[in-house]
């Protein structure tokens, strides 16, 4: 007996894997016959396989509840999602002209701030922004490039054209978990992998490290690169542990580094102390150094940002590179992709409201119900708002929130996000998603093929983060065959 | 090698150890109290929570030495820091935030153990679950140190993984001769004739904690007795479980780790105290006081191990 894809409802949204006219898509046409011919027992069983592989693999993430913090399992749905590799070459190149050009952008605004005095993107913007930081004004960091690794968060409209819904420049993560629900995938489905050239994203760890040794300020043929995390009880440990391991580097903690009086970074090591040049930090700004930024701070270690702007050391992300994916910034990004590269964006954002603006601020407060409210700084899918879906007293704190603080928020129309078949309890149903490539950015630029697709459990949820009860999906970019 | 993960392999190498030893003493004393007449029974619970080195932290918790709750605290008890699941989850913390640096089959065989631990540690009170949970937690540990051996190259983290795991079997060791030999003075001072058969079991229980009756049988072809296995246990250079063949692959780890000359000066000392030791003498003597003066010297090693390696040095 069929699970029911035959019997998978049509809805208004763009499905990735299927057409409106109920037909598998060219480059799905495979996987769906194959899902199809599939029994409900058979399907059942593969999920069984990879949750217990999950399971075994210690494949978790950490959330906090309850004052606790528990590692959960990473959720994972066994229906692959599937781009034609044509699409997805255009796609790659807006990513990578997208970063490219926002790095352009931050090293400008610590350098000459040209855009400013151009009247590109208004002054006032930046510099009253919390993430730009005073501290970086005149570094000229290698390549002239701050934000190293990126991670992109896109989605698919109803149309079925990617748009950009923002980027994040800081300390993007999910990469460690696109790469193991592809080894998943394999495990549990490898007949689908024979007959289809379906693009590996393995080498991403290799890809990783030439970027951060392409920033090391001495020249050796294996710089001493590090990876930095706040340690075993933060939500991307996880993600910490596996990259580091993959690309064969030392996982430190701020503990185990010291600046030293040549103002250069060193780590304790059984044979003593031993000099750092790239250092991969997973954690943020504010914590980097408490002679800098937080006093308080256990997390980072006294003295980096002297060496950093020394030029001893190299920090990936720069400090600092967060002034540019700011969601107020967002709204600008064509215009400094046309000012940098006098070139026009390949890959279209979503039409976005300032409430910085005092006649946008308007509009989105007579238009409350029918837009996502976001605030400018925060990540995880916290603290937004969608109109449509909320309740009366939730739009009335709102419109508080908007008016006591206009700066802080920017207001999206609701896009109506793509859908994938997705395998829950025993039915494929459809649920929406999105989609988060990584691209890579220090002496070359590199995406990765597909990215971590993240999917919204939840019938109709657009919520698709996993701290909030949100699934992911392994990722095909599939060539002709 | 970074300092800090330097001694979480040191302790993955000790917790590892130490679960694999007292599931081995449990699963002995579990079959010694099958032959054994009711009125001894006590005396053995109590024995074994002796060489634990507990007895406080038992007496705190429970009333009786009785056998449920001598197992719910040896296997069971997260309050009780050295219970079998208290170790298996030090195990896998320890190696949770070394898996940047250990294969990924040995942290998967750990995690999997955790999880069997977690969910069948508390249902162990059974004899017979506790048989089937007591064998299946041995051969991992077995198999986690074969992988360790056969799959991980042989660079500073794994001699530091075998240094704790040799530590602490060394003190493991110390501590069932200890018990056996107060055992044997106890029975000697009362007035209770002892019975040959009663000394025999007591020692063969102590050769069958450490795995050591197939060897000792091989090696000493004699019967069994307290000079013969005591001995055997401190003494032989060859086999695995004895304490002078630790100090082998003690010293033999320390000479691949840098700056290593101060500590391996202490342990050729102790190797010299064991090896001149007349244990003849000592098991009419003060054997106690020898064990202890052992066991006080594994603990300044370790000591001297961690100022060496694992404590950040001073900064400039």
């Amino acid at each position: 007996m069929s699970v029911g894809l035959n019997k998978y409802p049509i809805e208004e949204f763009y499905d990735e894997l299927i057409t409106p006219t109920g037909n598998a898509r060219a480059s799905a046409r495979k996987l769906v016959n194959h899902l199809k011919a599939m029994s409900l027992e058979e399907l059942q069983n593969r999920r069984n396989a990879a949750e217990n592989t999950i399971k075994t693999m210690g494949i978790s993430f950490t959330v906090y509840s309850d004052g606790e913090n528990i590692d959960r399992e990473w959720p994972y749905d066994i229906i692959p999602r599937v781009i034609a590799e044509k699409e997805w070459a255009l796609t790659s190149s807006g990513l990578m002209q997208r970063l490219k050009a926002l790095n352009m952008f931050i090293n400008d605004l610590y350098n000459d701030q040209k855009v400013l005095k151009d009247g590109i993107v208004p002054a006032e913007l930046i510099l009253k922004s919390k993430n730009f930081r005073e501290q970086c004004i005149g570094m000229k960091p290698a390549h002239g490039v701050w934000a190293h690794i990126c991670g992109s968060d896109l989605i698919r409209d109803d149309k079925g054209m990617f748009r950009v819904l923002e980027d994040n420049l800081r300390v993007p993560s999910g990469v460690s978990y696109m790469l193991e629900n592809r080894k998943v995938t394999k495990l549990v489905l490898p007949e689908l992998f024979e007959h289809q050239d379906i693009r590996s994203m393995g080498d991403y760890p290799n890809r990783l490290f030439e970027t951060l040794a392409s920033i090391s300020p001495r020249k050796l043929k294996r710089p001493q690169v590090v990876v930095l995390t706040p340690g075993v009880y933060n939500s991307a440990y996880f993600e910490h542990s596996f990259l580091a391991q993959q690309m064969g580097c030392e996982l430190v903690q701020g503990s185990d580094l010291v600046v030293e009086s040549d103002d250069c970074v060193y780590m304790r090591t059984i044979e003593g102390l031993s000099r750092v040049d790239v250092i991969y930090r997973r954690i943020d700004d504010l914590f980097l150094d408490p002679e800098v930024f937080r006093e308080d701070s256990a997390l980072g270690v006294p003295g980096l940002m002297r060496a950093w702007k020394k030029g001893n050391v190299g920090l990936a992300n720069a400090p600092g590179a967060g002034v540019a994916d700011d969601k107020a910034v967002y709204a600008y990004v064509p215009d400094i992709i046309r000012y940098y590269l006098s070139e026009e964006p390949l890959l279209e954002n979503i039409p976005t409201y300032l409430c910085s603006r005092e006649d946008e601020c308007k509009y989105v407060l007579e238009n409350l119900a029918s837009l996502v409210v976001k605030p400018v700084n925060e990540s995880g899918g916290y603290g937004l708002l969608i109109g449509t879906q909320a309740s009366k007293k939730e739009l009335k704190e709102f419109t508080q929130r908007i008016k006591k603080d206009p700066r802080n928020y920017i207001a999206q129309p609701v896009i109506a996000l793509s859908t994938a078949p997705t395998f829950i309890g025993d039915v494929i149903e459809p649920r929406h998603l999105d989609l988060r490539p990584f691209i890579l950015h220090g002496k070359d630029l590199y995406v990765t093929p597909g990215g971590l697709t993240r999917v919204a459990l939840t019938k109709g949820s657009y919520i698709v983060n996993s701290s909030q009860g949100g699934g992911s999906k392994d990722t095909w970019i599939i060539g002709k065959d | 090698m970074l300092s800090r993960v330097a001694e979480r392999m040191y302790w993955m190498g000790r917790q590892l150890e130490r679960t694999d030893d007292t599931a081995r003493m449990l699963n002995v004393n579990i079959n010694l109290l099958l032959d054994s007449s009711l009125s001894d029974v006590e005396q053995i619970w109590r024995r074994l929570i002796g060489i634990t080195g507990s007895t406080q932290e038992f007496e705190s918790l429970y009333q009786k030495h009785d056998e449920r709750n001598v197992v719910k605290f040896m296997i069971a008890d997260r309050s009780n820091g050295t219970s079998i699941l208290s170790s298996i989850r030090f195990v896998r913390e320890n190696a949770r935030t070394t898996r940047e640096i250990i294969p990924g089959e040995v942290w998967e065989r750990i995690n999997e153990l955790y999880i069997y631990a977690s969910q069948n540690a508390p249902d162990s009170l059974s004899r017979k679950k506790r048989i089937e949970f007591l064998h299946r937690v041995m051969p991992v540990c077995q198999m986690v140190s074969g992988l360790v051996e056969g799959s991980m190259r042989h660079d500073a983290a794994y001699y530091f993984f075998r240094l704790g795991m040799m530590i602490e079997r060394a003190d493991m060791i110390s501590r069932i001769v200890d018990v056996g030999a107060a055992d044997l003075r106890a029975r000697e001072k009362s007035d209770d004739v002892i019975g040959e058969a009663d000394n025999n079991a007591m020692w063969m229980s102590v050769l069958n904690s450490l795995s050591a009756f197939q060897a000792y049988q091989l090696y000493v072809q004699g019967s069994i007795s307290a000079l013969g296995v005591t001995e055997f246990l401190i003494k032989d250079p060859r086999f695995p479980r004895a304490v002078s063949a630790c100090l082998y692959e003690i010293i033999n780890c320390l000479e691949n780790l840098p700056r290593n000359e101060e500590v391996i000066k202490d342990v050729l000392k102790l190797k010299r105290v064991i090896d001149k030791a007349d244990i003849e003498a000592l098991l009419t003597g003060d054997i106690h006081q020898f064990i202890d003066d052992l066991q006080g010297t594994l603990n300044s090693l370790h000591a001297n191990i961690a100022e060496t390696w694992f404590l950040p040095p001073a900064a400039a």
